[in-house]
């Protein structure tokens, strides 16, 4: 049948038949068979914002960069400054291309002087491998682990106290951002205190061969398998970018909020001459998160109205099972991207009104403040 | 999957039950479990006239929108506006407290393009 033809072309993880023995509904993502959902996406953003999570994001490409140049060649590709880190640490970081727009948005961790570990987007990969590759000078060498690695997201506030327990770790198990290589059972794990779901957690990469039984023994202590329809609606609700979405290689880091990720003190980086020059200029478009009177759902691509004309578009929505009502992240023309005002997101031709908010403000509401 | 012998499908997934002139509709199990978890549902007004595969309404899970269309023309004479603050119920009963609308048939023709519960059951394991 087309399907299977479809399907082989498809790389599955290293957790594929944990997920079948789950019963979970299998979507093609980033040309990766991933599970969308188990229980379903209600009852998983529940488990992750009440108590903990466990997502196999095996799909994220995870490459080590090793040699006497790493650490200078990391501060040259990356816009964060990574000469900050300190030999266990990691940082949010962004590849920029020559003109200072976003080619990916990346977690970067420093394992020693000579070796770093980068996280970059599944979707992005063969585009910042060639990227990355294009760059490197010879003092350097990258290794790609992903296929022979899986990982795991651990998230939810229950999450570092089952993790700290599982592997006879204290707690808390790590500060965040901080990321340790440690052996369990004769395997070695490398987690890291990051996520992304607005929850407190860690992510564990380990061994393809390992990564059923820790997987296993991560929902015996308690974690509820979540799908990628929970990861992006936790991700939407916490109000975190998504490469293809709020970030793309046409958007200026300060245009998706994300200067902060952006040092140009730390001297010259790709990108950084066109960024000085953009500065220059204002800001024509903006980032502000978007929250529904009621059940109504913004979707990607929905026009934003206000003083009755377009003003912008939705670039992710969501229904939110935390807040009960519609959330989403849009991008509008920058006076339009103030908190606390009336705008119209446009649905099958009528007008619903919603109210901005700062985006990583949303969730602060359903904690009561 | 359940599939009721005593109703009628459509391609696109929505269920019939024919009581003379009238026919009630909804969408099936099929449709309910490849949308997810259902949390918004919009109805038209009793009153309305709608043509054969007219959208007459919306369903949204939380990652995905699907619009309705009317099975058959004829004026909506009930719908179920409580289910819209109860949309977990198409989950949970598609074929019976999730009924969506009712409408008074004005081409009875067109009742006989439906499928039987035979023929929608082999549409969805294609």
């Amino acid at each position: 049948m087309d399907i299977t033809e479809i399907n082989e072309s498809l790389i599955r993880t290293p957790l594929y038949s944990a997920h079948i023995d789950l019963n979970a509904r299998i979507t093609p993502f980033a040309g990766w068979e991933m599970p969308l959902q188990y229980s379903g996406i209600l009852n998983e953003v529940k488990a992750v914002r009440e108590h903990s999570g466990l997502f196999d994001v095996s799909h994220m490409c995870r490459v080590r960069i090793v040699g006497a140049g790493a650490s200078d060649f990391i501060q040259y590709l990356t816009s964060n400054d990574s000469h900050r880190l300190t030999n266990g640490t990691g940082q949010y970081s962004l590849l920029l291309n020559d003109q200072g727009g976003i080619k990916d948005d990346i977690l970067q961790f420093r394992l020693s002087e000579d070796e770093f570990f980068l996280i970059l987007n599944a979707g992005n990969t063969r585009k910042d491998l060639d990227w990355i590759l294009s760059h490197m000078p010879a003092s350097v060498s990258l290794e790609d682990i992903t296929r022979e690695t899986a990982m795991i997201a651990w998230q939810g506030p229950d999450a570092l106290k089952q993790c700290a327990s599982l592997l006879k770790l204290d707690y808390p198990p790590l500060d965040r951002y901080q990321i340790k290589k440690l052996i369990y059972k004769n395997q070695t794990l490398l987690i890291s205190r990051t996520g992304y779901t607005g929850e407190d957690g860690c992510e564990i990469t380990a061994p393809a061969d390992f990564a059923s039984i820790l997987w296993r023994e991560i929902m015996e202590i308690g974690a509820t398998p979540c799908g990628l329809g929970a990861r992006d609606t936790l991700r939407i609700e916490a109000g975190f970018p998504l490469y293809g979405h709020e970030i793309e290689e046409d958007v200026f880091p300060r245009e998706a909020g994300l200067s902060w990720a952006v040092i140009l003190d730390k001297g010259k980086f790709i990108g950084s001459d066109a960024i000085i020059e953009n500065n220059r200029e204002k800001a024509e478009k903006r980032l502000i998160g978007i929250m529904g009177t009621d059940k109504t759902i913004p979707r990607q691509g929905y026009p934003i109205i206000a003083d009755e004309r377009k003003v912008g578009f939705v670039t992710s929505g969501t229904y939110s099972p935390t807040l009960e009502r519609g959330v989403g992240i849009v991008r509008v023309n920058a006076p339009y991207a103030k908190a606390g005002r009336t705008i119209f997101v446009e649905i099958r031709g009528k007008l619903y009104p919603v109210t901005t908010i700062e985006k990583h403000k949303m969730l602060s509401l359903s904690k009561g403040d | 999957m359940s599939i009721p012998e005593n109703l009628k499908y459509t391609n696109s997934h929505e269920w019939l039950q024919i009581d003379g002139d009238v026919a009630t509709i909804g969408i099936t199990d099929h449709a309910q479990a490849e949308l997810g978890d259902i949390v918004y549902l919009e109805l038209p007004e009793a009153g309305r006239v709608l043509q054969k595969e007219e959208v007459f309404g919306t369903v949204e899970s939380v990652k995905a929108v699907s619009e309705l269309y009317s099975p058959v023309s004829g004026e909506v004479i009930e719908t179920n506006a409580p289910l819209c603050d109860a949309t977990e119920t198409i989950n949970k009963d598609p074929y019976n407290t999730a009924w969506l609308l009712k409408v008074k048939v004005s081409k009875p023709d067109e009742l006989n393009d439906l499928m039987d519960a035979k023929a929608y059951s082999k549409l969805i394991e294609e």
